[in-house]
């Protein structure tokens, strides 16, 4: 690509230049540079850091490798960083700790070839980029990142205020000419050929061969068939090693003559940088390499590995895998692929590992024993999991099952059973989770050890989420003087969790130490996992006892530590418990702007959603009287899992919204949904919260306690009920209460007025109409009704379509007419 | 300085048109040329256009090379030379 002249690029580079500004004003900035093969993100990048040659700029990139070295890009950042590239341990703080010395500016470049380990740390990096004065530059294809590609993880956790998009678009067909002009060529054709993408566009100019090529390809290979033998055989070789070509193994496998090095280089395929070989372009790369034919490639790769093999130097084992692999090698995958795979599990790179894992897995024979082969499987679900690939990871563990049970191996199956049950969970299958966990515990029944302590544990948890409180506790007290045992201080902190967050709804004080022991646990021996689920249980459950006052700065705490050290699942599900809590305390505009940023963000449909979409949907419901797609959807996901904890907010939800949408009967027909449930597991919360609209529905009220403020409105003692909903910060039940005054123990039937309501007003909209009669003006009327004036002035709005008046005093004489009005108001309760 | 000769194939035909542009263009050439520190002396051309000999000096084979590149103009053989001038025999 021409070095000298960049054309229609200038207000790309301007992009880049207004983010080092940032940078180097201290607020560090990230750049997306995006677009396809070819287009000149290189070029651009270079033409970018060329005028800051002295500020500190640290390059690295990621290759086009099968199975890419786990960490390779940022060991590269760490290199030009001078720091010590050992040991995976928080790398992107020991960067960012490097960057805060002075502006850097930090290029990384084809991350959508990135390995799992890079890029969490891309990702920790970025979140915090604000704190340093750093521009940190990601150049990527988009047309390769779909949906589902791991780097959207990535983007979808960079701070938006502080992310910039640079597409770099294709050329123009007055730039393309302008570029032959000065290439000394007639400009016609180049640009239908090429449609502007530059390096097709020099590839053609400099190809210098008869034939008009069609594709980038065919002028890259026209080039190479035009080469002596020997240089040709090098191109080949060099083609099939996309980390880098040295030269020791590309001259003994080709065998060059004399002129052929410089016939290679002086068709520009490839340049000489050093010890190795590269190629101008990654294109040009992968032009050649899938033009050779099946049994060339897999020679080539075998006489690579071999002489890869003999060299007696260090070659990280990712390598040696990517060309076992396509030698089509099966011994040799068997001897590399698994040591691939415990490097990319040491790195934290998951999707690579399980990839290695499933190789080897797929190449094992009869020869390989059954103990070693258990070990890959086992390795292998446990980083399908890791990477979210929950139905790989099932899969695995049960066909692990199979073997151990095949051997009779009862204790090996009982603890697989064991990690199947918390895999399954996560996939919310709660039920198939549950015959695992009491399968696991009857096999290792007898066996007081580790295992044993997690199986209990496992029990313990499925109760916990369930709310079968008093079976969690005991199962939780097995597994903690288990693990006490056997000294597991992992399943002993889970364990203390699992007890504390089923404990605190019997025992409020009692329970919150439990759980505050796990998470001191979890602190001192750095489990970071167990800190953030203790911190978020102790704030949803007690957000699901209406104790703001601990829920929400244990909450708080939860997504500010989960933030820190990356544990993004527990971030997500504290935030949507944070919407909830906001929803509780009236601050409609606060909770939907959490829960959007949560349902924002991508992943798997999960417990997370369920929450995140109540809290939108009961804002929604309390404001505008529908809760719409949001509780529809929320009620599908709760489905699946079948638990009280999601199923009675989804329900609650949706009772209250067909109440106040003048549908009794559904209000009903959900709260009953899940009524039992709620009696079976004793919840007094839950069950107070559909005991009241199912009453307030014309139902009768279930058995059961209920959480007192729930009892007081029920019981018609509206200013208790007030105050001590006021007591709790909850401003709509506050108002929910006061309006029942004057009505006793008379339960409001919505369906009655509009039996006899003539317009088809809906029951929010003849709240209204009686408001209006009674003289109020728009603001008291929404404040009589906790609603925004807006609302109100959209259901005026209405009634006056519907009564067919053209102002509100028409409309106030046709609704007297018609029997509205404040005498009528009375007769119409129901006892 | 070492000179050297650069065999080029243009598929289209090399076009220079006599005006403005033409001389626009030689001097963008001659322009990225200096940056590697090399001189096109002159070019012999076919009468089809489509192949080009041409002679420049420069420190070294790599800068010669480089210099194609940023200037987008094949080089499909580069050979160093030195000028043979049967005159310079003649005594």
């Amino acid at each position: 690509m021409a070095a000298a002249i960049l054309l229609e690029r200038e207000a790309l580079l301007e992009s880049l230049r207004r983010a080092w500004e940032s940078a180097c004003a201290g607020e560090g900035r990230v750049v997306l540079v995006c677009g396809e093969a070819g287009i000149g993100k290189t070029s651009l990048l270079r033409a970018f850091a060329r005028p800051l040659a002295d500020a500190r700029t640290w390059w690295s990139g990621c290759d086009a490798l099968e199975t890419p070295v786990p960490l390779a890009p940022i060991q590269e950042l760490c290199a030009a960083a001078a720091l010590p590239t050992d040991g995976a341990a928080n790398l992107a703080g020991r960067l960012l700790e490097a960057l805060k010395a002075e502006p850097t500016l930090m290029m990384v470049e084809d991350v959508h070839w990135a390995d799992h380990a890079s890029l969490d740390v891309l990702k920790a990096l970025g979140r915090r980029i604000e704190r340093v004065p750093a521009l940190l530059v990601l150049s990527f294809r988009d047309d390769e990142v779909g949906p589902t590609h791991a780097l959207r993880r990535v983007l979808g956790e960079l701070p938006p205020a502080a992310t910039t998009r640079v597409a770099v678009p294709p050329l123009s067909a007055a730039a393309v000419d302008d570029l032959a002009r000065r290439a000394l060529r007639s400009p016609g054709g180049i640009h239908a050929i090429t449609r502007g993408n530059p390096f097709f566009v020099t590839e053609i100019l400099t190809h210098g061969s008869e034939r008009i090529p069609a594709t980038v390809q065919d002028v890259v290979l026209a080039r190479h068939a035009r080469l002596p033998a020997g240089a040709r055989r090098m191109v080949e070789v060099a083609s099939i090693m996309p980390a880098r070509a040295e030269r020791w193994i590309v001259e003994p496998l080709a065998l060059p003559e004399g002129a052929d090095v410089q016939a290679c280089l002086d068709s520009g395929l490839l340049s000489a940088d050093g010890e190795s070989y590269a190629f101008r372009h990654e294109l040009a790369r992968g032009a050649v390499e899938q033009a050779l034919i099946e049994p060339v490639r897999r020679d080539l790769h075998a006489r690579v590995l071999a002489a890869l093999l003999a060299s007696g130097r260090a070659i990280p084992a990712a390598r040696l895998a990517h060309h076992a692999t396509f030698a089509s090698d099966a011994e040799a995958i068997l001897r590399f692929a698994p040591p691939a795979a415990r490097a990319a599990a040491a790195r934290r790179a998951h999707r690579e590992a399980a990839r290695h894992w499933r190789a080897a897995l797929q190449h094992a024979t009869a020869a390989v024993p059954a103990s070693t082969r258990a070990t890959w499987l086992e390795g292998f679900a446990a980083a399908c999991h890791a990477t979210g690939a929950l139905d790989e990871s099932i899969e695995a563990w049960r066909e692990l099952r199979e073997l151990h049970r095949a051997h009779g191996d009862h204790r090996a199956e009982g603890r697989v059973l064991g990690r199947l049950a918390l895999v399954l969970v996560v996939a919310l299958q709660n039920r198939e989770a549950d015959a695992c966990s009491r399968e696991a515990i009857a096999l290792l029944e007898g066996h007081e050890d580790a295992d044993s302590a997690g199986a209990c544990q496992v029990q313990a948890q499925l109760r916990m989420l369930n709310r079968d409180l008093e079976e969690a506790i005991a199962w939780g007290e097995r597994a903690i003087a288990l693990a006490e045992r056997a000294q597991a201080t992992d399943v002993l902190a889970a364990a203390w969790g699992t007890t504390g967050a089923a404990r605190i709804f019997r025992d409020f004080e009692r329970g919150r130490s439990d759980l505050q022991h796990a998470i001191d646990l979890g602190r001192l021996h750095g489990y970071d996992y167990i800190v953030a689920n203790n911190l978020t249980n102790l704030g949803s459950a007690a957000g699901e006892m209406y104790r703001f006052d601990v829920a929400i700065p244990a909450l708080d705490e939860a997504i500010a530590f989960s933030d820190e050290h990356e544990v993004d699942f527990y971030r997500d599900y504290s935030l949507a418990w944070r919407a909830l809590c906001h929803m509780y305390r009236g601050e409609y505009a606060r909770a939907r702007q959490v829960a959007a940023e949560v349902l924002a963000r991508p992943g798997p449909n999960s417990t997370t959603r369920v929450m995140a979409l109540v809290a939108l949907g009961r804002c929604a419901v309390r404001e505008t009287g529908a809760g719409g797609d949001a509780l529809d959807v929320a009620l599908m996901l709760a489905r699946e899992t079948g638990t009280l904890q999601r199923m009675a907010p989804v329900l609650a939800a949706r009772a209250e919204a067909a109440l106040l949408g003048g549908d009794p009967v559904l209000a009903r027909e959900e709260a009953a949904r899940v009524v039992p449930l709620a009696q079976r597991q004793r919840h007094r919360w839950f069950l107070g919260d559909l005991a009241l609209h199912l009453v307030r529905a014309g139902g009768e009220r279930p058995q059961g306690e209920l959480f007192e403020p729930f009892e007081l409105e029920l019981a018609g003692e509206w200013q208790a009920a007030a105050d001590a909903w006021e007591r709790i910060g909850c401003p709509y039940e506050r108002a929910r209460a006061l309006r029942s005054r004057g009505q006793g123990t008379a339960a409001r039937i919505p369906q009655a007025r509009t039996r006899a309501n003539p317009f088809g007003l809906t029951a929010r909209e003849v709240e209204v109409l009686e408001l209006l009669c009674d003289g109020l003006r728009n603001a008291q009327i929404a404040e009589r009704l906790v609603r925004s004036v807006r609302t109100v002035d959209h259901h005026i709005a209405s009634i006056l379509a519907k009564l067919g008046a053209g102002t509100r005093t028409e409309a106030v004489a046709l609704a007297r007419k018609a029997g509205f009005g404040p005498q009528d108001r009375q007769s119409r309760d129901v006892e | 300085m070492p000179r050297y000769m650069i065999e080029r194939t243009f598929s289209d035909g090399l076009r220079i048109p006599t005006n403005k542009e033409g001389s626009t263009a030689c001097g963008g050439v001659i322009a990225n040329n200096a940056t590697k520190g090399v001189t096109w002396v002159h070019s012999y051309v076919t009468p089809d256009m489509k192949k080009t000999f041409c002679i420049y000096d420069g420190p070294s084979v790599e800068a010669v090379r480089e210099a194609a590149r940023v200037n987008n103009l094949p080089a499909d053989k580069i050979t160093p030379v030195s000028v043979l001038d049967p005159y310079f025999y003649y005594s």
